[in-house]
């Protein structure tokens, strides 16, 4: 079976100079000013940065026949491609980082250490202790010999990010820049504002550095799942658009929805943040045809990846506490500690999850298949949709047949404002039949990981100390206080609700 | 200074060997025939195919095609069926500038330099250029040319609209490159100086049919064309030294078209060509059943398993097929006139030699007088007239001039393209 990305053409390739052989403002405006572009073959003509010698040339060259990608382990890949990664010092990208580096790409990255900051705001930290970025690059070259171009610097700092762009001038760009925390976005103003300014404002303001710098480039940006919300309809959460045969009936008529952004139902001031930003990256794919991913991430868990893994020096942050210790994580944690396992609400709530060494997966089958000039797509990143109340179950029956631990779990009052009891279907068929990506990591796999790295003693110390965060202070009314406990209970005394997810990837 | 032997390089694109003489015994050409006498005018044979690119490529290296790799204005990309426009970048060879790079230069509109690199000195591509930024070096020279109003080429679309626009435009292009050459001519103290008028092509393409109709409305701006031209050699011959060489040449000859042969179309009648059906056809359309095609103007490629995405052509099928191929195009004849149309089949191996010559068309057609020979695709007939193409290129008709007593000793019987530098080097003295 040919690799998925084989048949993608120059008009996939950031290799491929568009800008200055075609006209973009004529597409769909002047058919005569098309023509008058065109050759006399009546043929688009291109330029290849990396292939100057080719001169002009019809954009038609597959990926297979191109000589500057070669076949790899998850697809072809562009010889020495090189990506950039904003905010590398994070959860993921780091993963990434070295990911990248490891399979050849040329990695450079940019981080302002926020995320290190904002927990240590919180009183928290990352209880798989990782080194300060100097001895991570070290420990990168040392233990894997990669080497990776990092610089210091905020997002918002365009001065500095302008020229470090026309440096490496990247050809995907992963976009981690962003503060990833509902809980953190609802603390207060100033922190609502933080959120916002730095997501929102960071993100539009590298928008139009790209489209200065490098227009070629493929934005792959996260986004949430978290951005659709839950509609109680049940309406399938779509792949950021409609498909062309969603239909909108009213008053006896009929249209059709394909190709409109999906309605969008944020839960935080974070998660607008993520709803504002598909927008501008919407219209800055529309007007200066720039190419962009948008990623509806899951719910992210785990600790493993083969990078991660070689050596401690080369771990990954793993954060437990309220704001930013995602749900599986924290149970695991909250497990160890003996700490009954602390569901929001109903916790009937249903999401979608995928493990970090997963969600690597997908975001290199990604870079290597880049969007044509001017397409703004959107993938869900799910593996698959758990009820928290069945992902507690799950960990709390490893935790206890497997590690011999007496977990129990707990309803807390809810401190967000959310559906607590709703149906959930996903679509999520893009990353397996388009990008050809197969789940390696079950949850119960994953969270065996977990429980094997966290239960080191030096690890189990460094949750000791911090347990105190876990248990949610911030609500979103603005209060600070602790959330009531309503139940505790063993895992497998409880009936649960009807509604199951479904997960649509056909 | 003037004991500097400095070099003079004039092209002068598509000007055809019997046409010069023509203009000098009828008096056009004045400053010409004056030189004549001074010097060797030769009938000058370019590669095949006769095409600037392929030509102006072994002007400027002294090597054929089988090593400079340039086999036409297109080519296509290997292991793909994707056409591409190769340029100066593709060059496999050293041009002069490469290999003398102290040597201070101005090369001005030498068609197949873009993107312009850079030089000890001042170079302004010519044709093809599709932007101006990448095509003058010094990058300040560009403003000076832009005051000028300097263009590359005439706007050939202009044709299409009114004959008389296009030849206005092909005037004000001339005039505006005349002022720039002989200004940069002194400002610069330079080893070598080379101008190419391109204008001359173009009129050969578009009015070459007025040459036999004297009342023309056109045929007086013809003449006053290569008037124009005239005046530039004598120009620079009144402008140059005792010591200097002085060298003018063309890429290939031109001749009117009787009619344009569609040979893909030939080809697919016949069997060896077959495309799968789509709105735009291009060589992507090539299906596995193809066993040739053709790139323009008439090079014949063999659909070799090991070269193309649809190839099953191996080498044991080669030379049966390029027999058959041969004995088709030698059938090939003009249904008006019942006169046969291909004057020559040719092999690679014939004419090339060098290590680029896996990339060289395995066939090459050279036609009689008036068969414009199309590599086109998709055309239903084998045979058509346009109503604005009137020229098409002689390949055996291209001329070099070179000036002094010495240059008949230096110029061999019968000049190549890839002559002249080694006859530069002659004329140097070394």
């Amino acid at each position: 079976m040919k690799p998925h990305n084989a048949e993608k053409t120059c008009w996939n390739c950031p290799a491929a100079l568009f800008k200055g052989n075609v006209d973009f403002r004529a597409c769909g405006q002047s058919q005569e000013e098309i023509k008058a572009k065109l050759g006399e073959e009546g043929q688009i003509m291109i330029e290849c940065a990396r292939r100057p010698e080719l001169g002009y040339f019809e954009p038609t060259i597959t990926f297979e026949q191109c000589t500057e990608w070669e076949k790899g382990e998850y697809g072809y890949q562009l010889k020495d491609m090189r990506v950039m990664i904003l905010g590398m010092d994070g959860y993921l990208g780091w993963a990434l980082a070295l990911k990248l580096a490891k399979l050849g790409f040329r990695v450079s990255g940019i981080d302002n250490y926020t995320r290190r900051d904002t927990v240590m705001e919180k009183g928290a930290h990352t209880i798989v202790p990782i080194e300060k970025m100097t001895d991570r690059l070290h420990a990168a070259q040392d233990v894997l010999g990669l080497h990776i171009n990092f610089r210091r610097m905020d997002i918002r700092e365009r001065d500095k990010l302008g020229p470090f762009l026309e440096e490496e001038k990247p050809e995907a760009i992963v976009h981690y820049g962003e503060i990833p925390s509902a809980p953190y976005s609802m603390v207060d103003v100033d922190h609502a504002l933080a959120v916002q300014d730095n997501n929102t404002l960071g993100t539009l303001g590298l928008l139009w550095l790209i489209k200065d710098i490098v227009p070629e480039t493929s934005l792959i940006k996260l986004g949430t799942m978290g951005e659709y919300g839950a509609p109680l309809t049940g309406r399938p959460l779509f792949e950021g658009m409609f498909p062309s045969d969603a239909i909108l009936k009213w008053r006896g008529k009929e249209w059709s929805l394909g190709g409109e952004i999906t309605p969008r139902d944020p839960v935080s001031f974070y998660h607008v943040s993520k709803v504002q930003d598909t927008f501008n990256v919407y219209e800055a794919c529309k007007y200066w045809w720039l190419r962009s991913y948008d990623i509806q991430q899951g719910v992210i868990y785990g600790v493993h990846t083969d990078e991660t893994a070689a050596d401690p020096r080369l771990r990954t942050r793993f954060d437990i506490d309220e704001w930013f210790g995602t749900v599986v994580n924290r149970f695991v944690a909250q497990a160890i500690m003996g700490i009954p396992l602390s569901i929001y609400g109903a916790g009937e709530q249903i999401k979608g999850f995928i493990a970090l060494e997963d969600a690597m997966e997908c975001m290199v089958r990604l870079i290597v298949s880049p969007p044509e000039p001017g397409q703004y797509d959107v993938v869900n990143q799910v593996s698959g949709l758990y009820k928290l109340n069945d992902a507690a179950e799950t960990i709390a029956s490893v935790a206890n047949e497997k590690y011999n631990l007496d977990t129990k779990i707990q309803r807390v009052s809810n401190p967000r404002v959310e559906t607590e009891i709703h149906p959930f279907e996903t679509v999520s068929r893009k990353l397996p039949n388009e990008f050809k990506f197969k789940q390696r990591v079950s949850l119960e796999k994953e969270i065996d990981r977990i429980f094997k790295l966290l239960t080191q003693p030096h690890i189990k110390k460094r949750i000791a100390e911090k347990a105190h965060t876990i248990l949610p202070k911030t609500h979103w009314t603005g209060e600070k206080k602790d959330a009531d406990i309503i139940e505790t209970y063993k895992p497998g005394s409880k009936t649960y609700g009807e509604y199951q997810g479904i997960l649509d990837l056909e | 200074m003037a004991d500097k032997k400095r070099i003079i390089l004039v092209g002068i694109d598509g000007a055809p060997f019997t046409l010069l003489r023509d203009f000098i015994a009828s008096g056009v050409m004045p400053n010409l025939q004056k030189l004549e006498s001074q010097g060797t005018l030769s009938r000058m044979a370019a590669p095949l195919p006769d095409n600037s690119a392929v030509s102006w490529s072994s002007i400027m290296t002294g090597k054929n095609p089988g090593e400079h790799g340039i086999f036409g204005f297109t080519d296509i990309i290997p292991n793909t069926y994707t056409m591409h426009f190769p340029n100066f970048l593709s060059i496999q060879a050293e041009t002069f500038w490469q290999r003398e790079p102290d040597k201070k230069y101005v090369i001005i509109n030498l068609p197949f330099t873009y993107p312009v690199q850079t030089i000890n000195g001042y170079m302004v591509s010519g044709f093809v250029s599709p932007n101006m930024e990448k095509s003058v070096y010094p990058e300040q020279f560009l403003d000076y040319l832009k005051k000028n109003d300097y263009q590359i080429d005439a706007d050939t679309r202009k044709i299409y609209q009114s004959k008389q626009m296009f030849l206005n435009s092909l005037f004000q292009v001339h005039k505006n490159r005349v002022q720039v050459y002989r200004t940069i001519w002194d400002e610069v103290d330079w080893d070598v100086f080379m101008i190419v008028f391109t204008g001359t092509d173009r009129l050969g393409h578009y009015f070459q049919d007025v040459l036999e109709k004297k009342e023309s409305e056109y045929y007086d701006s013809y003449l006053e064309y290569y008037r124009k031209i005239d005046e530039e050699i004598g120009w620079i011959t009144d402008q140059k030294n005792d010591n200097d060489i002085l060298m003018m040449m063309s890429d290939h000859g031109m001749e009117r078209i009787t009619a344009e042969v569609h040979l893909n179309t030939y080809l697919e009648q016949n069997g060896f060509l077959d495309l799968s059906k789509s709105e735009r056809i291009n060589y992507n359309n090539i299906t596995n059943t193809t066993k040739a095609f053709v790139l323009e103007p008439a090079r014949i490629h063999l659909n070799y398993a090991s070269q193309y995405p649809n190839g099953k052509v191996t080498k044991e099928d080669r030379e049966p097929i390029i027999r058959d191929l041969t004995d088709l195009f030698q059938d090939l004849s003009y249904p008006d006139s019942n006169e046969t149309i291909i004057a020559e089949v040719v092999r690679k191996e014939e004419i090339y030699s060098g290590d680029q010559m896996e990339h060289a068309p395995d066939l090459l057609l050279v036609s009689h007088k008036g068969f414009s020979l199309r590599g086109t695709l998709g055309k239903r007939e084998i045979f058509s007239q346009s109503d604005t193409i009137k020229g098409m290129h002689r390949g055996d008709d291209a001329f070099l001039y070179v000036h002094g007593s010495n240059a008949a000793s230096a110029v061999p019987e019968n000049p190549k393209t890839e002559d002249i530098l080694p006859i530069v080097n002659t004329m140097k003295g070394e």
